[in-house]
Formats: C-alpha cells, sequence, structure tokens
C-alpha cells in the first residue's frame, strides 16, 4: 500500500462494478479515467482521515437514518458552484461497528446529482442504506451505526 | 461548459439481487484500483496531487502531532494522561471542546473554531474563551 490508511474502507460489489464501469467509460469530451482517479483519491482520503474527513470532500446526509455521509468531487464555492464542471458526483458511503467497537467505512453507491438537485440525495439513499445493510449480513458481525433518533 | 450529454456519468441503479456470491469474496480486487493508478504515471501524479491538497486542509489530531514530531508519550505528559489514553483520544470522533483545545495546545498550536454559512463570511466561534475585556 503506498497511501497511509486510518480507517479501513470497503466497497459494497455494486459500487465496485460501478467503478469498473467508470475506468472504461467514454461519453462525450469528459476524460473518465480522471473523474476515476479523483473518485479514489477521495475514497483514499476517507481511508487516510476516517471519521475526520470533511467539508469539501465529504457532508452528512442529514435525512438518513443511517450514519450515511457522501464524497463529493466538486465542492461548490460561495462564489463559483460546482466550478469544476459536471459530473457532479455524490457518493454515499457509510459507517458500520462490530461488538468490538471496531468501525469501518462502506461505500454504497455513486451519481450525478446534476440534474435532480438536493433531490438526488432523497432518491438514492435507500438504496444506500440498503446496500449497507446486504454489505453487513455478509459480514456476519457487523451492523449499520444509526443516528440517535433516525430510522429507516 | 460541457453538455448534459457529453457528461454523462454511468448510472448506478443495479439492484441488490444482482450480486453474485463471487461479487463477496473479491473484496480485495479494491487495491487493484489503486495498482491501476500507480501503474500509470500520470494518473499517479493526479492522484497524489488530489490527496495533497485535501491533506492540506485537512489532519486528524494524529496527523498534526505527528506533524510537530510529538509522541504521544510526550502530549500524554503534557495533558497528564499515559500514552494508550491519547491513542484513544485521537482516535475518537467525539470529545469535549476543553480536551480538543488542550491537545492542540499541547502540540503547540492553538485551537480555532469557524462556523460556515451558505453565502455568508465564516465566523469565528469564540466559546470558552479567557474574557480578555
Amino acid at each position: 500500500m503506498w497511501y497511509s490508511t486510518y480507517m479501513e474502507v470497503r466497497l459494497h460489489p455494486l459500487f465496485r462494478r460501478w467503478l469498473d464501469q467508470l475506468v472504461d467509460h467514454e461519453a462525450g469530451d469528459v476524460d473518465w479515467f480522471e473523474v476515476y482517479v479523483e473518485v479514489m483519491a477521495l475514497i483514499a482520503a476517507l481511508g487516510e482521515f476516517g471519521r475526520g474527513l470533511g467539508d469539501p470532500e465529504s457532508h452528512p446526509v442529514v435525512s438518513a437514518g443511517y450514519d450515511l455521509h457522501a464524497l463529493r468531487r466538486t465542492p461548490p464555492t460561495v462564489t463559483t458552484p460546482y466550478a469544476d464542471g459536471p459530473p457532479v458526483l455524490r457518493i454515499l458511503y457509510g459507517f458500520v461497528t462490530n461488538d468490538d467497537g471496531d468501525e469501518l467505512a462502506v461505500v454504497a453507491i455513486a451519481g450525478d446529482k446534476a440534474a435532480l438537485g438536493n433531490a438526488w440525495y432523497q432518491a438514492n439513499l435507500n438504496r444506500a442504506q440498503d446496500r449497507i445493510d446486504q454489505w453487513c449480513q455478509h459480514n456476519p458481525g457487523y451492523k449499520p451505526i444509526i443516528k440517535r433518533g433516525g430510522r429507516r | 461548459m460541457t453538455t448534459k450529454n457529453r457528461s454523462k456519468v454511468p448510472v448506478d441503479d443495479a439492484s441488490l439481487d444482482t450480486v453474485a456470491d463471487a461479487d463477496w469474496t473479491s473484496d480485495d480486487r479494491r487495491d487493484r484500483y489503486f495498482e491501476m493508478i500507480a501503474a500509470d504515471p500520470k494518473a499517479k501524479e493526479a492522484f497524489d496531487a488530489a490527496l495533497d491538497e485535501i491533506r492540506e486542509h485537512q489532519a486528524t489530531l494524529m496527523q498534526v502531532r505527528k506533524a510537530q514530531n510529538l509522541t504521544q508519550a510526550t502530549i500524554g505528559s503534557l495533558l497528564d494522561m499515559d500514552q494508550s489514553e491519547v491513542s484513544r483520544l485521537e482516535r475518537r470522533s467525539d470529545m469535549l471542546l476543553s480536551t480538543l483545545r488542550s491537545f492542540i495546545r499541547a502540540s503547540g498550536g492553538e485551537l480555532q473554531l469557524v462556523a460556515t454559512y451558505p453565502e455568508a463570511y465564516p465566523v469565528q466561534l469564540l466559546i470558552g474563551e479567557d474574557d480578555h475585556t
């Protein structure tokens, strides 16, 4: 491994499938391999900083019942929203834990929120939570971290 | 600005039942993604640059301590904690502001809290600071 890691990051198989598509994707004049490299840098940062990863690279998804967060490829600023141009990628991940108190991050789903805006979260957070549930079913001992008062 | 069509990202809408059993036993493929970048000097450069940019404005407590060439034992002696307590503190996601401020001061820094709001200037929060009046 040629970068240091602070928290283990696991990728849901369906997210890996999307990542595989991204590597070889061809559409218009976007350099998709470059986008892929940026996504991997965000994932590496999540591994390096864990829960400490914050604005603008990661934001909590407040409307989710699970402890869900979004990696952001294009952090908008006050004066330059979406300055880096499309795609406005959001990558939802959540934290899971086991009985020993170990925490790790599961990357669940990705998409472009350009068309839907913040409605993209509502359209995808349940799917992200379903994928995290499924990951836990296949990794016995782990369960999703649910926010205080949070529910599906 | 690119058009909607030109920036179309692959759609990630596969249903849960399309995951094959074999997909669950190949999580080590995640290293393959990084190896693919490592094998391409241009991609590696872009990856390192992106990560360096994040590191420039984000740091864990462990990273700020290491940046000051301080050991957990040294911080512990300044905070009246043992090394293992400092280790746990560095991994906590929640703590008292006073604890955080003490840690930062022990590592030679000063803690500043900044609140940001959309379309407004950042505001430095004065919580629990000494009264300088």
